[in-house]
């Protein structure tokens, strides 16, 4: 048995035993849980059965200092690609990172030059919810919404007077976060001013086998990282106002500036003297109005985004795009158990980028029409149909229809089992790179598409002493038309192959509250096989796993609360992913946090002191070959909550 | 006395012992010294591909093709080093003086090893960064530079180094803007490919300050030397800058002057053996795109290799429809023509295999990437 194996084995015993200190008492349902099933969003009221899945505030609370990748990998089982802090691109389901949007109101804030986020430029302390759905939703998320879909969502509490959050956490190798919200309000109108700034040196030490002397003395020799550092810090501004219940003003500006180091890998980093830089500013805003008070419903948006990279502080390597988005609903109750929504989508895109012809785009623009109709035929089951037709200037783009299902049933006062089932089509419009990127540009590519088939089951037991929750989910997706850019006498990008992703998710929650301890835990684990099935180049079809699309990915997490402490701890499992395709992986590994937080109240205020140690087993990992990742690390932090709002 | 002369006898049996010992020791020590050096035999007999692999995040390898015996060895640096792998992306790599020179990129250096591709030294990285390739001239290699931080735009800190063979150490650093590229030598100049410049840099060996530029109307890549000495050069279109033409430059090294240009559209830009000449230098072979109908009415860029007649100066397609080619060499043993192909940066890649008419002979697998081939023979 290996060390890390050795080490794993004793931690899940810890876990297994803790809740056995506990004892037993009276059982009441987890509120993180009643929200997850009572809170219908549009997306969700229009995808029953859709696994959407919602961090909980307490593992929110528990990342507050961290961004969308740390979140994730901790949390959920989706497999993100990076290294230490600069870059980290998603891979739901096994797809690429182009293919999952990242809503923030009605904008998707993914790149429209590169196609995706960087997970760690995205912080979760400027969002309240983190809402993420599995599988494709192209029908009501449009364009690129294929493995999944992330919601970065807001709370609207309609504060009345002052609520102030601060909040500062000091980690290893040089990692600093500060944050403030401010919540000024009265019974009509709210702001909401939230403020981050990010900055980690990532001097980390780690072992390198790939120093100078490796051939005369082979050992990994301890070494610390280089030219990593990262500095990313935000704002986000909403103001929002409440003509009176169910007729809304909401609205965000999001301005961002994130900042880093590309790291070198390993064998660079013995010789390291300098590195590029990557510098970018995001402004991202939506403003809408929301009127739910009368049998037809309406809702009507507009947003304006910029974004903007330079590359190693060269101005003449501008990559940026302006664009506005407007978005309009209309929904109508037809009887109790229907309901019709139609609604369209309009983009405005002006790209600047250095590598781009004028004379090939000025600007594109986009347009949405969409419908969806929810039906209840028989008591328990719900469905709908979503139909959604793009148009892009100048290029072909596919319909995507949707059609879902879910039945629940009662089979005795305490379980209730629910059945879903859906079926969707998705599309990916090609970025403006892969279409006009200089003389490689193809403005030939077609979308790519996909359809993806889903169905599970979900038991939850609600007895006397607690909650039971397991949900299986399986799934199967078919990408075709997929983009990848290859050399053709020139480098172009091209509709190459298709891809076939499938798998099984298992989830397990069960939570307790007894005397004064409250206990939280939970299991994920999903099994993906995911295999290219056809390619331009017959020969490269050798039905190896995609790369870095581990075949096996779990986590389990466990909090006990006493009082006003709170324990944590959480593992992870990332299995053997594929980095080339001649058949090397990389190995799979644990890794394993724990962590304390205790709250002392103060009238309606509150002090929180929070310590975590990551990674606590100092497995020696990667994400990506060849990049290091810190070992064992250690964050304390400190957060005032000054509460003079009015209930 | 015969005592004595007992004595100086065997004081003179000694001292034969003595010197006959240590002269054994000397050359044991020079055999040690040299023991990095390898005669030419079928050990090391071969064309070896350089495969590219994906730059930062998978090292090249190196495929070794005996195509006297017809065998192939995949991962031929790992296997000759005790399973120990480059980790660098090799931009270029050839032999010199009985030492192969790799131009290994992140991590930045130039990494040398006997004619059985043994490493025994570490690299070369003082003073080198993000080399391209390199060319030799009695003791010393020049090697062109990109520096650490490109701007990608002018390359304002790109340079030559001049690295001493005996010592392995950069001896000196030419300051040379505009991101040269190929290297060539000849009457007692050193000439640089400008990736980012629509020219030729002519540095003069005997002082290295004296730089002329001969201007092309396209950006250059790479040079092929001709038996007068004279220089053939990749010309090929840019992102920055509006090109006047592409194809190959004449270059005559006598009058430091650009004789002519054979046009040849869509040549190729990538970072490979682009170019190469056959034996008797009557045929050079370029890499190219060309448009190949993909149904009707439908056009669709493809690569193509074109042979270039060197008496007509005419440019044929040898082979189109190409998706990946990356290099081409050619085996002045066998005349046959070695076409290095990348099926994608994360899988092997083959060589295919043609003779001189044209005819397809076979395929070889090789590593990820291959992008350049040369010959130990």
């Amino acid at each position: 048995m290996s060390l890390s194996m050795r080490r794993f084995s004793f931690f899940i015993t810890f876990l297994l035993t803790v809740p056995l200190f506990a004892g037993e008492s009276d059982f009441v349902i987890d509120s993180i849980f009643l929200e997850e099933v009572t809170t219908y969003s549009s997306y969700r009221r229009f995808q029953p059965g859709t696994k959407i899945d919602r961090i909980p505030a307490s593992q929110m609370q528990i990342s507050q200092s961290g961004n969308l990748e740390q979140v994730l990998s901790r949390f959920s089982p989706i497999y993100i690609k990076g290294n230490a802090g600069g870059l980290s691109t998603i891979r739901f389901r096994g797809t690429a990172p182009d293919h999952t949007a990242i809503n923030f109101g009605g904008i998707n804030i993914n790149s429209h030059t590169l196609g995706h986020s960087n997970m760690t430029k995205i912080p979760v302390f400027l969002f309240d919810r983190i809402d993420v759905q599995y599988g494709s939703s192209s029908a009501i998320n449009g364009s690129g919404a294929i493995g999944g879909v992330i919601y970065l969502e807001q709370n609207h509490e309609w504060t009345k007077g002052v609520r102030n959050y601060r909040t500062y956490s000091n980690g290893s190798y040089g990692e600093h976060f500060y944050g403030e919200k401010l919540y000024l309000g009265n019974d009509v109108w709210e702001s909401v001013t939230k403020f981050y700034n990010y900055e980690n040196k990532n001097r980390f030490s780690f072992k390198n086998p790939y120093h100078l002397n490796r051939f005369t003395n082979p050992d990994p020799i301890k070494d610390r990282q280089q030219g990593a550092e990262v500095h990313n810090r935000g704002v986000l501004q909403q103001f929002n106002y409440l003509f009176e219940p169910g007729e809304t003003l909401k609205s965000s500006f999001w301005y961002e500036e994130s900042w880093h180091q590309v790291q070198p890998n390993m064998a660079s980093n013995v010789t390291y003297e300098s590195t590029q830089e990557l510098d970018n500013k995001n402004f991202r805003s939506w403003v809408e109005y929301d009127n739910s008070k009368n049998v037809i419903q309406y809702k009507v948006g507009a947003g304006y985004v910029h974004d903007k990279q330079i590359y190693d502080n060269i101005p003449d390597q501008i990559v940026a795009t302006r664009r506005l988005v407007t978005e309009g609903l209309l929904s109508y109750n037809l009887t109790s158990k229907q309901e019709l929504r139609v609604g369209g989508k309009y983009k405005y895109i002006v790209p600047d980028v250095h590598a781009y012809s004028r004379e090939n785009i000025k600007y594109e623009q986009r347009a949405d029409a969409f419908v969806s109709w929810f039906y209840a035929p028989i008591r328990n089951l719900q469905t709908t149909v979503n139909l959604r037709q793009p148009y892009v200037t100048g290029f072909n783009t596919p319909f995507a229809p949707s059609l879902m299902a879910e039945y629940f049933v009662n089979m005795s006062n305490e379980l209730r089992t629910t059945i879903n089932a859906g079926v969707s089509r998705s599309y990916r419009i090609p970025t403006l790179n892969d279409r006009f990127w200089g003389t490689q540009g193809n403005p030939d590519l077609k979308s790519e598409k996909g359809i993806n088939f889903e169905g599970g089951i979900t038991l939850l037991y609600q007895g006397e002493s607690g909650y039971d929750r397991v949900r299986i989910n399986g799934f199967q997706m078919d990408v075709d038309n997929w983009i990848e850019w290859r050399n053709f006498g020139e480098w172009q990008a091209r509709n190459i192959q298709k891809v076939k992703s499938q798998g099984v998710e298992i989830q397990y929650h069960k939570g307790v509250e007894f005397s004064e301890y409250t206990i939280e835990t939970g299991l994920n684990y999903t099994y993906n096989p995911v295999k290219r099935v056809k390619d331009i180049t017959a020969s490269v079809v050798n039905r190896q796993q995609l790369l870095y699309a581990p075949l096996h990915m779990g986590n389990t997490f466990l909090q006990v609360k006493w009082r006003d402490l709170n324990c944590f701890t959480d593992i992870t499992y990332t299995g053997e992913r594929y980095y080339d395709n001649d058949g090397n992986t990389l190995p799979s590994h644990f890794l394993a946090n724990v962590g304390v937080n205790y709250r002392i109240p103060f009238n309606q205020h509150g002090l929180i002191l929070m310590a975590q140690i990551r990674n606590l087993l100092n497995e020696d990992y990667q994400n990506e070959r060849y990049y290091a990742m810190p070992g064992r690390t250690y964050n304390l932090s400190v957060s005032v909550d000054l509460n003079f709002a009015r209930n | 006395m015969s005592n004595i002369y007992n004595y100086i006898k065997m004081k003179q049996i000694l001292n034969f012992w003595v010197l006959f010992l240590l002269t054994g020791a000397i050359f044991t020590g020079c055999s040690d010294d040299d023991n990095n050096k390898y005669e030419l035999d079928e050990t090391t007999i071969g064309c070896y591909i350089v495969n590219y692999g994906n730059f930062g995040k998978l090292p090249s390898s190196i495929t070794r093709y005996d195509y006297k015996a017809d065998t192939v060895t995949n991962l031929y640096f790992k296997r000759q080093n005790n399973g120990l792998e480059l980790l660098s992306n090799i931009q270029y790599a050839n032999v010199y003086n009985g030492t192969i020179y790799m131009m290994g990129n992140e991590r930045d250096e130039v990494i040398t090893t006997n004619l059985l591709f043994q490493q025994t030294a570490n690299g070369i990285s003082e003073g080198i960064a993000k080399p391209r390739f390199f060319v030799g001239n009695g003791d010393y290699i020049y090697v062109s530079c990109w520096g650490s931080n490109p701007d990608w735009d002018e390359m304002k800190d790109t340079y030559i180094a001049k690295i001493d063979t005996r010592t392995n150490e950069v001896v000196e650093t030419i300051p040379l803007p505009g991101g040269p590229e190929g290297l060539a030598i000849a009457n007692g100049h050193l000439y640089a490919a400008l990736n980012y410049r629509k020219s030729v840099a002519v540095v003069s060996l005997s002082n290295y300050e004296s730089i002329e530029y001969i201007e092309t109307p396209g950006v250059t890549s790479y040079f092929i030397e001709d038996a007068d000495n004279n220089l053939y050069v990749t010309l090929l279109s840019s992102f920055t800058l509006e090109v006047e033409d592409t194809g190959l430059g004449y270059i005559n090294t006598a009058t430091k002057t650009l004789e002519e240009v054979y046009s040849l559209d869509g040549i190729s830009s990538g970072y490979g053996s682009v170019i190469a000449p056959d034996k008797d230098f009557s045929t050079i072979y370029v890499l190219a795109s060309s448009w190949v109908e993909v149904g009707a009415g439908n056009w669709q860029q493809m690569g193509a290799l074109y042979s270039f007649d060197v008496a007509s100066g005419a440019f044929s397609p040898f082979v189109d429809n190409l998706t990946g080619a990356n290099g081409v060499t050619v085996n002045h043993d066998t005349g046959n023509i070695y076409l290095l192909i990348s099926l994608g940066a994360t899988e092997s890649g083959k060589m295919q295999i043609y003779k001189r008419d044209k005819s397809f002979v076979k395929d070889v697998q090789v590593g990820r990437s291959p992008a350049w081939a040369f010959f130990i023979n």
